[in-house]
């Protein structure tokens, strides 16, 4: 697993490529909420991902929760928009009306 | 409408009020908690209870009344169904059967002999349960967690017929390497996930979470036809550390108070989401929260269920949508229902009809051809279409799902193991697969037949199969399926199998084959079906499969079909009975031979190859020649028919096929497709090898229709 994190001018992008599981789980925590912390705007790309387990979707939920008050954007890639799906959360991080 | 008619409107009515009462009953013996299926059962017999006032059949009226009375309770609750209650009513069905056919025949209702007995007995035995109300066991208690409070049932049932599944996952269930995602995943194969709800409210703020750890849960509705403890096994490894609750379909109300009371999260959030996966009508929501808040003041304490109520009223939008749910589904009940009877006469003139238009229709096209008047020509294509469009909408009105059949197979092996005390199920499958009427009523018999001989002789007695590892439910299945222009209907047993040594030292005995003679698995199989094989001695000893063997491949073959049996030892016997599809009109391939014409059933043709000349000069009878690679018999019809022998250029092959078996049968000229109505031949030609029936062209000159499965057998004996 890779974390890239830079700044996209407005915000921060962060791009996460390979497998989003539990042996990567503590440590993307740490840089996704410290991504989101610096910023009020993080795009998340997860289209380099390719596999995703459960610690991966609730640390989704985290940042969802986390980034109330910000702006939280999500690239899926087909693994984990079908994770999501899975759990009915897809919904969560469409973008906003 | 005179009185008489009135009566047999009753009879024909009831009977099949009758069939749907035990079709229900037996629904409820597998799932007791099937409001549907007790509404049924309560609603046919007020039905028959009514009627049979209205026909004064007096006998009826009264012993129905009864039975109904202990419905009421059943649907009332105040009785709970138990296997005995099933069985009772099993047979106060049948008594009702045999009353009204008694009532109908004669005026005279006084019951004579044995069913005197056999209505006191029953009466007796349906008070007794009227007597006993109330005192039965509370309905089957919620699985994996034992619910705390009392429940004292309010008697009221949820409608849906989906499982409530509510988990909470334990926190370490990840770090031991389990992902609820394969839960989700897996249920997904035992059924269809109808909603599913994650909730990740417990999900602690970024400084104290811990990403190794789950603080999920999951709300799902979900729609399965498997058991509890399948359901409840599939969370066989995360049942320790996990909260698990699963409600199954029809539940008390009660169940769905005492989870949301059981949860930590808020109610309305859950009564929510059970509203938005249907799990509950907005009506049960209320009556739940309205309980809810009821049992919460008598403990003192007060409830979220006040507020829930007012709540769930706001939330307009999603009631409204729960209620156009349950209001399209009303309205699909509504429009199976539109049926009417027809008289069978009535459609069966109407068929003979279109047969004879049919034949109108050819001979005008070929009228139309003749005088080359494209105007003609072309609208004798449009009338071809449309008349076949006609014959083919005319011929599936005859045409009946032969599930209907096949379930009531379910009364007759339940009975069988009952009295055998051998534990038999039975599966349905091709169910939908329809065919004629006449055909469905004529291969009942045989079927009972073949399934009896299954359940009485092929399944082997509980212990046996133990000892082969064999699970100790038999299973019989009824299989139906189209193939090539016929029917195949399958009875299939996971039993003992056949003995063949047995069968051919019976046979020798029987003087039907001579000792030594080779025979193929498949020709001594057949030879059960030979007539005094099936001598009552036998039954026990042979493998028991010869009662009245005979009778079911006559059956058979009085519809133009065949039977075939395949058995394996210890592994159990098919026997698959393949009938033509339609008895009156077929597509059909025209041929000329000498100076007739034949028809072969156009289903059957596979394609048509020239036969090649090196072949044309050939022995007589039977020769084969290489079809790409593979070998092909074929037979002469010119030889088979004794046809005068015209001077031809060439010759063609008609390639048919037959249960696997391909046969090229050599004709003189090709034509192409026709409609051929079937006429059945007089009484002189009935023995006729070759040949099942006639049909007239639309230039009058009559056609036989070619019967292939016979000639394909007698090529197989050629053979042998």
């Amino acid at each position: 697993m890779g974390v890239e994190i830079k700044n996209s001018g407005s915000g921060f992008l962060a791009s996460v490529d390979g497998q989003m599981n539990i042996y990567f789980a503590a440590g993307l925590k740490n840089e996704l909420i410290e991504a989101l912390k610096a910023s009020n705007e993080l795009c998340l790309d997860l289209s380099g991902v390719s596999e995703i387990d459960t610690t991966g979707v609730q640390l989704l939920l985290l940042m969802k929760k986390e980034a109330i008050g910000k702006t939280l954007k999500i690239l899926h890639s087909p693994s984990t928009k079908g994770a999501a799906e899975l759990y009915g959360i897809a919904g969560l991080f469409d973008p906003q009306p | 409408m005179d009185f008489d008619e009135i009566k047999g409107t009753f009879v024909l009515e009831s009977s099949e009020l009758l069939d749907k009462m035990e079709e229900a009953l037996l629904r409820l013996e597998s799932a007791p908690h099937d409001t549907e299926a007790i509404n049924a059962l309560f609603r046919s017999a007020h039905t028959i209870k009514g009627s049979a006032g209205i026909v004064d059949f007096k006998r009826v009226e009264g012993f129905t009344h009864v039975a109904e009375n202990v419905l009421d309770k059943v649907r009332d609750g105040a009785i709970t169904i138990s296997g005995d209650l099933i069985g009772l009513l099993l047979k106060c069905r049948d008594h009702i059967k045999t009353i009204i056919a008694l009532s109908s025949e004669s005026d005279d209702t006084e019951l004579k002999g044995v069913l005197v007995d056999e209505e006191g007995s029953l009466l007796t035995a349906l008070r007794s349960f009227l007597g006993a109300t109330l005192s039965q066991d509370a309905p089957e208690q919620a699985p994996v967690e034992a619910i705390a409070e009392d429940r004292a049932p309010s008697g009221r049932q949820v409608s849906t017929e989906n499982w409530h599944i509510s988990l909470r996952f334990g926190p370490d269930i990840l770090k031991h390497g389990l992902d609820p995602m394969s839960f989700i995943s897996y249920l997904g194969r035992l059924g269809t996930i109808v909603s599913l709800a994650t909730l990740y409210d417990a999900i602690p703020p970024a400084s104290e979470y811990d990403a190794e750890a789950c603080y999920l849960g999951i709300e799902m509705d979900f729609k399965s036809d498997f058991d509890k403890k399948t359901i409840e096994d599939v969370f066989e490894f995360i049942r320790e550390d996990s909260k698990i609750r699963i409600i199954p379909p029809k539940s008390e109300i009660d169940e769905y108070i005492n989870f949301i009371n059981d949860m930590t999260e808020d109610s309305f959030r859950l009564g929510d989401i059970l509203l938005k996966g249907g799990a509950l009508t907005e009506n049960e929501l209320k009556e739940a929260l309205r309980l809810q808040t009821e049992k919460g003041r008598e403990a003192g304490a007060e409830k979220l269920g006040d507020i829930l109520v007012k709540e769930a009223l706001v939330d307009k939008k999603v009631i409204d949508a729960a209620l156009d749910k349950q209001k399209s589904v009303r309205a699909q009940g509504a429009r199976e229902a539109k049926t009417i009877r027809v008289d069978a006469d009535k459609l069966d003139s109407l068929i003979n009809l279109v047969g004879e238009l049919v034949i109108a229709g050819g001979s005008i096209s070929q009228h139309a051809q003749r005088v080359a008047d494209s105007e003609l020509i072309e609208a004798s294509y449009v009338l071809g279409r449309l008349l076949e469009d006609i014959r083919d909408r005319a011929m599936t009105v005859r045409m009946v799902p032969i599930g209907d059949t096949f379930s009531r197979f379910q009364r007759v092996l339940r009975d069988i193991s009952k009295s055998i005390g051998n534990d038999i199920a039975l599966v349905i499958k091709g169910g939908e697969t329809e065919l004629d009427k006449t055909v469905v009523e004529k291969i009942v018999d045989p079927l009972t037949h073949l399934v009896r001989n299954s359940a009485d002789h092929g399944i082997e007695a509980g212990p046996e199969r133990a000892r082969k590892g064999k699970p100790a439910t038999g299973t019989i299945t009824l299989n139906a399926f189209h193939d090539a222009g016929s029917i195949v209907i399958e009875v299939s047993d996971d039993g003992k199998g056949l003995d063949k040594e047995r069968i051919v030292k019976k046979a020798i005995e029987k003087g039907l084959i001579k000792g030594g003679q080779n025979l193929s698995d498949s020709e001594v199989y057949s030879l059960i079906f030979e007539p005094g094989f099936s001598t009552a001695e036998n039954i026990t000893k042979l493998s028991g499969r010869g009662v009245g063997m005979d009778v079911v491949r006559r059956n058979i073959e009085e519809l133009r079909g065949a039977v075939h049996i395949k058995s394996e030892t210890d592994k159990g016997t098919v026997v698959s009975i393949r009938l033509p599809l339609t008895l009156a009109i077929i597509d059909g391939f025209l041929v000329k031979v000498g100076p007739s014409f034949y028809v072969i059933p156009l289903d059957m043709v596979v394609e048509c190859v020239e036969l090649p000349s090196s072949e044309r000069g050939s022995v007589v009878g039977r020769s084969y020649i290489n079809l790409r690679g593979a070998v092909l018999p074929y037979i002469r019809l010119k030889e088979v028919f004794s046809e005068e022998a015209a001077e031809v250029k060439y010759e063609n092959i008609v390639v048919v096929q037959y249960a696997g078996q391909k046969v090229g049968f050599v004709v003189d000229e090709l034509f192409g497709e026709v409609q051929a109505v079937i006429r059945s031949l007089g009484r002189l030609y009935r023995g006729i090898v070759g040949v099942s029936g006639a049909t007239i062209l639309g230039d009058g000159k009559v056609a036989l229709i070619v019967d292939v499965p016979k000639l394909i057998g007698s090529v197989e004996l050629a053979g042998a």
